[in-house]
């Protein structure tokens, strides 16, 4: 198994290969698997599933097209409205008591 | 359990495009074949209207696509920021970090909360997974994988299983459910469950609402969603043109749809039982690394390598507020909300962690701390903390103390210096 070192920053194609690795979490040492593997998704397709692929996309427009829809300003005061009903149940804003840890459990404390 | 379309008990290459994956079992003109789902998709789309080449459908696509745009662009009759300028400012945040967990060797991955509010897991490039517990600083399991590259973990919501994702590592592009448990001895790795398997790394992944169904994003471009107990390929979603990098499900018990956002800068909003793609939402500049929901459902968050963050609400089916500044110019790699929605917290490569106002689209505080890039935030799931996993190989937990109570916190400690100075006086007399 050969290995590769080389720099790169982002996603490059090799004519109809690509790296299939995550780029964004892998070191710098590559093996020779890694750069030359087929693409899964854009393979090199004959004419008759580039056509289905077309028709999947324009049914697909027609669906998105189709959903309902409401204003922005009726769908950003109920936004609004939601932030501020739970703003006080929110630990985060309003804070824990200082000097208290917020992971030992709830004590109750009863009246007698 | 939703309705399941089939259930995939083969794993090999499709009869139609030769490649591996999980295959449905159909029967074409009498004759048994194995497709893999996206060839019986496709199936089902030929034929549908005779007559069409290439050019047409190219030019009814551009036609819908701008229709599209239309109809959307009718009803931005107000930007959200104009709404809540009503609203009151944030007063300044006090969150801060308040814990720092180490032990992991390397980079952390991952990490996740259980729904006990108090444990976490965290995965890590040193290939150990370990759980938690924030209060007492504990480290409660510690699992060591064959494979480095886990990308993702998560608890599960009813019982203590705990989910591990192998990423890549050659052919290892499985998706693993360990069964946790208190005794300490147990070998885990042993108990080790292999449930997903795709074609390429696996991304993200989620338990549903029961613990019985697991929802996978993956590097081949498609999410799937999987029985625990089985391992069977109950739905697969097509649609992204590039890899899946994160999904996140929608919060209601009743929910059905989850969002996933890709490298091919879309995010996507699918119906779990039919495995249609319901919404589609194209406006940031590159890879979409998270997505989160709104905590009432109705919207979602993504954080995007563009160094933008950008709010969608799915009613009114477009994007309404983008949370950018001129000063960062580093990706955001992971986001969430706070309980009430009013805090979006995001994750950036340039190690800080920016809390936006979601309402209002202005920065309301910055963390400072990791000394590598944020690879992961997530609040609990009561709210009250907010974890946050580096390259620096530490968690950071960090909550806020309120200022009203600090007030009286100090008033109540003078009151019992001033009693017992008044005591030593009275006696010093006497």
């Amino acid at each position: 198994m050969t290995t590769v070192f080389f720099e790169y920053t982002s996603t490059f194609n090799l004519g109809e290969w690509s790296l299939n690795s995550p780029l964004k979490y892998s070191s710098k040492r590559l093996f020779y698997e890694d750069i030359f593997s087929p693409k899964t998704i854009t393979n090199n397709m004959t004419s008759n599933s580039n056509l289905s692929n077309m028709r999947r996309l324009v049914e697909q427009l027609k669906l998105e097209a189709s959903v309902e829809r409401i204003k922005v300003s009726q769908a950003a005061a109920e936004l609004q409205q939601y932030c501020l009903q739970n703003a006080g149940k929110d630990a985060l804003l309003v804070g824990v008591p200082t000097g208290s840890n917020p992971f030992r459990e709830p004590r109750s404390c009863a009246i007698v | 359990m939703c309705d399941q379309t089939f259930m995939a008990a083969t794993f090999g290459p499709c009869d139609s495009c030769s490649k591996p994956s999980p295959l449905m079992n159909i029967y074409i003109k009498n004759e048994a074949t194995n497709y893999c789902s996206l060839c019986v998709e496709m199936m089902a789309c030929q034929g549908l209207q005779k007559g069409e080449t290439l050019e047409s459908l190219k030019r009814e696509s551009e036609t819908l696509k701008k229709k599209l745009e239309e109809e959307r662009n009718k009803l931005n009759d107000v930007e959200l920021h104009q709404v809540a300028e009503k609203v009151e400012v944030l007063s300044a945040l006090s969150i801060k970090t308040r814990r720092v967990l180490k032990g992991h060797g390397n980079k952390v991955l991952c990490m996740d909360w259980c729904k006990d509010k108090r444990r976490m897991v965290s995965s890590s490039q040193d290939g150990k997974v370990i759980v938690w517990d924030a209060f007492t600083l504990n480290k409660e399991h510690g699992v060591p994988l064959p494979c480095t590259w886990v990308l993702a973990c998560a608890y599960a919501p009813l019982r203590s299983l705990c989910l591990i994702m192998n990423g890549y590592l050659g052919l290892d592009n499985k998706c693993s459910v360990i069964p946790l448990s208190l005794d300490k001895n147990e070998n885990l790795a042993a108990k080790k469950k292999s449930v997903a398997m795709h074609t390429n790394y696996v991304s993200g992944c989620s338990f549903t609402n029961s613990d019985m169904q697991l929802l996978t994003s993956s590097g081949d471009g498609t999410c799937a969603l999987w029985d625990v107990e089985s391992g069977q390929l109950l739905q697969s979603f097509h649609g992204h043109t590039a890899d899946v990098l994160s999904l996140d499900l929608a919060p209601s018990e009743t929910g059905n749809t989850f969002v996933s956002g890709g490298c091919d800068m879309k995010a996507n909003v699918w119906d779990m039982r039919s495995g249609q793609n319901i919404q589609s939402f194209e406006s940031h500049e590159s890879d979409i690394n998270c997505v989160k929901y709104y905590p009432s459902g109705d919207a979602f968050a993504s954080a995007s390598d563009d160094a933008t963050c950008r709010f969608y609400d799915l009613r009114a089916d477009r994007e309404v507020a983008v949370y950018q500044k001129d000063s960062i110019i580093f990706g955001a790699s992971t986001c969430d909300f706070s309980l009430s929605g009013r805090l979006l917290f995001a994750g950036y490569n340039d190690y800080t962690i920016n809390v936006w106002d979601v309402l209002k689209g202005t920065r309301a505080t910055i963390l400072f701390g990791h000394e590598n890039r944020v690879s992961r935030v997530r609040v609990s799931p009561d709210g009250t903390a907010l974890g946050s996993a580096s390259w620096d190989s530490t968690l950071r937990v960090s909550w806020s103390f309120s200022t009203g109570s600090n007030y009286i916190f100090r008033f109540i400690k003078l009151l019992f210096w001033v009693n017992s100075r008044l005591v030593l006086e009275f006696t010093v007399a006497f």
